[in-house]
């Protein structure tokens, strides 16, 4: 009986692991969303992938130490740090992320409006400045999107670890990491965060707090809300020994959308479906990553469309957008006026941003046709066939050395055993067994150790010998996509320069001009803020958007109605606290600078409710059905212009 | 400017707009289609308060026995000296937009249906072009009449003139539009066979061999060694066999 569970205990715990992961992805679940384009925003993508695709060689040494040093799903000792095949597994990490990130863009864009899916490919940058961080090469990012979707799959660097539990990509192993954001406004208490991989939620957190400050200062001082963020495993990386926050998370698995929570997916391994890996390279349109992983993916990003206002989520990014080409039309774009002569010109711009959209649609698709259709992807799948027969080999050889491991350490156990058995016919079984054992134990245990050595010198020799590869492999996507970014940047600028003289060509005045300084304020912070919108004497005075933000960082947003510079009348506020981590979001009817009437509230980690207020003190549960919302569209304010 | 005149010479001829109903089979389908569309157009916007005080003032008289033809009327002078003509003109017409709107719509159906090759050949841009130059004769004249002395009336006719620009902007906006997608259509032709010829190189790799040959390299490491992990495995497999038969004789 103890031997039987013994050599049960051994195989399940053997020395070495069998490089195995899950066979779906907890998406799999995800149930399947209709998603229509939202009217009110036909100039906006749906969704913008932004994946890594490049290095720059400044940033090379300290991306792969960020790395080494920020490994997810253990430590990497650090003899491994400066290994070559540390920085190779860094350098896959690009390359595959490339590859996989097509499989995500071929799936939502066929499931989701015509010319609404975007790529956005980055190149990893290091400067004094920015430190370790990333841009995007092509201008996609400048098209306002509902949803915003980082994703890169991940591996552990030290490769020796290859066949145990740390998270890895290589082969038919796929270890996916990626955010859902959407802007934030869009999601006010979570700064637009909706998913997030576990690992990567402080950092991207952190980063998207930090891209809101930076825009909040530049509206404040009077100019355009610009501003980058890179890509969230990259701050994550560049972010070293920063502590997790406690930010208010869910499982994948709840309700989406009820509460402001954000949902944490888990690192997973995902193994996809050997049939398909055995013969990638003519099976790979049946895409067994899609299958295992992206078509739930798509369908949980289809239900986060779902979740967020479209109108709300790209207000902000739509006035920035025509900030880019029209900063008069930029100004009274706050005030969400619905005089003929604003829609005029609104229908103009707007349509500028969408033939600008068309044209960067129409990069993104030459980018998936290059990446995955082209000689790039044709090679990634060599390789990827190559790593998954190595790891057949591997698997088969762990079983081996778990089974001789096993069976070693079974035959010393049945040598004491056989010690203190007294019976004639097992003494002779034992005896006959301790002595093929004592021979094959010892045999048996050197080559349990044999075979763990061997795999340690095949990870290192296969990923040193697949260098050369995966190094093409870089040198031609860095080329390639090089050649892009600068035929596509002359191409778009030369584009942009004729659209914008057609554009200047044909616009009529509005009428009015609401770029004069006008104070804001909020009994919420004592401080003078800045008025974009109808103004009288120097105070806000009508409709428009006003920010307030205090030495400590605290801030007060309010997009609709004011007078004498405070907001009243029907408004939406976001409010951020000194101290606080995450924002409290108010819309409704104000008075004065304070929530007076129904309100809806959202705060992080609870769902919206509906509250009374009187004079900016919550009274009480309110009935939804008396609550007036702020409308988001170009023309939401609905009254004319004076 | 020829739909000026058309308008002037049915404002004139009183009971020509009336006949735009009853004596288009004089007229090819593709002039009554744009007649038609004309009348839908210029009456867009105009409500019951503009209507009634316009045909209270200018009540049309009995129509003539013959049409008369748009084209004898050319004078752009005709809207300037005679305003009179063209609000008994336009009240007439305002009638059949507001009462016999969904005729009138029937009957562009019908059109299109009928001969949609000629109907296709109706400019929009032009038919949109003719509705905004007679709309703002028409918000003019009645400027010009003094009838919107009474606040209602004023209040309409600026509704009227709000939705005459609309129209205006509406087709700058198609136009804008076509112009934008041409360049746009342009710019992504242009760039895309770039990076077209671009990718071709790629495609056209010919170091295929030398790629393989490093997966292949690669590979070498753990290939050809499965006799002795097969050898591993038997001598295992003989030494597991024994122990589940020791296991498995009872202990007496």
């Amino acid at each position: 009986m103890i031997l039987g569970w013994l050599s049960l205990a051994l195989l399940v715990s053997g020395c070495a692991g069998t490089a195995k992961g899950r066979d779906r992805s907890l998406y799999q679940q995800a149930a399947a969303a209709p998603v229509d384009a939202d009217p009110r925003v036909g100039s906006d993508a749906l969704v913008i992938i932004r994946y890594p695709a490049m290095i720059h060689a400044d940033a090379e040494t300290l991306y792969v130490s960020s790395f080494a040093v920020n490994a997810i799903g253990g430590e990497v000792p650090f003899a491994q740090y400066g290994k070559p095949q540390t920085a190779r597994m860094a350098q896959s990490l690009v390359a595959k992320s490339s590859y996989y990130a097509m499989s995500l863009y071929r799936e939502l864009r066929d499931s989701l409006p015509e010319h609404t899916v975007l790529l956005s490919p980055h190149i990893i940058e290091w400067n004094e400045e920015r430190q370790l961080h990333s841009r995007p090469i092509l201008a996609t990012e400048q098209v306002p999107s509902v949803l915003t979707v980082d994703f890169n799959i991940y591996t552990f660097p030290d490769v020796n670890e290859m066949m145990d539990a740390p998270p890895l990509t290589f082969g038919d192993l796929v270890t996916p990491l990626f955010t859902v954001k959407t802007s934030a406004w869009g999601r006010p208490p979570l700064e637009g965060l909706v998913i997030a991989s576990q690992p990567l939620a402080s950092a991207s957190f952190r980063q998207a707090k930090a891209l809101t400050e930076q825009q909040l200062s530049a509206r404040l001082e009077g100019f355009p809300a610009m501003g980058q963020s890179s890509l969230d495993f990259i701050a994550f990386l560049a972010e070293r020994s920063q502590p997790a926050l406690p930010l208010p998370l869910q499982s994948p698995g709840a309700t989406p959308g009820r509460q402001a929570t954000l949902e944490a997916y888990p690192v997973e391994k995902i193994q996809m479906d050997g049939q398909l890996m055995v013969n990638l390279e003519e099976t790979y349109r049946s895409d067994p990553f899609t299958r295992d992983f992206v078509a739930g993916a798509t369908r949980r990003v289809r239900q986060a469309l779902n979740q967020v206002d479209h109108a709300q989520a790209t207000f902000f990014a739509r006035q920035a957008a025509l900030a880019r080409f029209d900063e008069e039309l930029a100004h009274v774009f706050f005030i969400r006026s619905s005089d003929e002569r604003v829609l005029a010109r609104l229908r103009l711009a707007e349509a500028l941003v969408r033939a600008e959209r068309e044209f960067l649609v129409a990069q993104s698709e030459t980018v998936y046709q290059g990446t995955y259709e082209g000689d790039f992807g044709m090679k990634m799948r060599k390789i990827i066939e190559a790593e998954y027969r190595m790891l057949e080999e591997r698997r088969r050889l762990a079983r081996v050395q778990n089974m001789t491991a096993a069976v070693a350490a079974l035959a010393m156990a049945g040598t004491i055993y056989g010690a203190t058995v007294t019976t004639t016919a097992s003494t002779a079984m034992v005896a006959s067994l301790t002595g093929l054992s004592l021979v094959g134990s010892v045999w048996a245990m050197n080559r349990s150790f044999d075979a763990r050595a061997e795999s340690e010198e095949i990870s290192e020799a296969f990923v040193a010998r697949m260098a050369p590869a995966f190094e093409r492999q870089m040198s031609v996507q860095v080329e390639w996509l090089e050649s892009r970014e600068i035929i596509t940047a002359r191409g778009f600028a030369e584009f942009r320069n004729k659209t914008l003289t057609l554009y200047q060509s044909r616009i009529r005045s509005m009428g009015m001009d609401t770029r004069a300084e006008c104070d804001f304020r909020s009994p919420e912070l004592d401080a003078v803020g800045r008025w974009y919108g109808e103004c009288r004497d120097g105070a806000a005075f009508g409709q428009g958007y006003g920010i307030i933000m205090a030495a400590s960082g605290a801030s007060v947003e309010y997009l609709g109605a004011a007078e004498r510079g405070l907001a009243d009348g029907t408004g939406g506020m976001l409010i951020r606290r000194q101290g606080a981590r995450t924002a409290t979001y108010l819309e409704g009817e104000f008075r004065a600078g304070l929530p007076n009437g129904v309100l809806r509230v959202e705060r992080a980690g609870e769902s919206a409710r509906w509250r009374e207020y009187r004079a900016g003190d919550d009274v009480g549960r309110a009935d939804s059905s008396r609550w007036a919302g702020l409308d988001f569209s170009s023309a939401g304010a609905g009254q004319t212009l004076p | 400017m020829r739909v000026l005149v058309w308008l002037a010479g049915c404002m004139l001829a009183a009971g020509v707009a009336a006949d735009i109903l009853s004596v288009n089979d004089t007229l090819t389908p593709r002039e009554q289609y744009r007649r038609l569309s004309l009348v839908l157009l210029i009456g867009e916007g105009v409500n019951e308060t503009l209507y009634h005080s316009l045909h209270s003032a200018y009540s049309p008289p009995q129509p003539q026995d013959e049409p008369v033809n748009p084209d004898e009327l050319r004078s752009p002078l005709l809207r300037i000296v005679d305003q009179d003509s063209m609000l008994t003109g336009t009240s007439h017409l305002f009638r059949i937009a507001v009462e016999h709107g969904p005729e009138v719509a029937r009957r562009l159906r019908a059109l299109d249906e009928g001969y949609p090759e000629d109907i296709q050949r109706v400019s929009l841009a032009a038919l949109q072009e003719d509705a905004i130059l007679v709309r703002m004769a028409i918000a003019d004249s009645i400027g010009w009449s003094g009838l919107d002395a009474d606040e209602d009336v004023s209040q309409a006719l600026a509704v009227y003139r709000a939705r005459t620009l609309e129209l205006r902007n509406l087709l700058e906006y198609e136009q804008f539009n076509q112009e934008l997608g041409r360049m746009t259509a342009e710019a992504i032709a242009s760039v895309g066979s770039k990076l077209d010829a671009y990718q071709r190189m790629f495609d056209d790799e010919v170091q295929d061999d030398t790629f393989d040959r490093h997966i292949r390299s690669a590979e070498r490491p753990y290939q050809g060694r499965g006799a002795l992990n097969e050898d591993a495995a038997r001598v295992a497999e003989e030494v597991m066999n024994g122990v589940v038969l020791s296991e498995s004789q009872p202990v007496p």
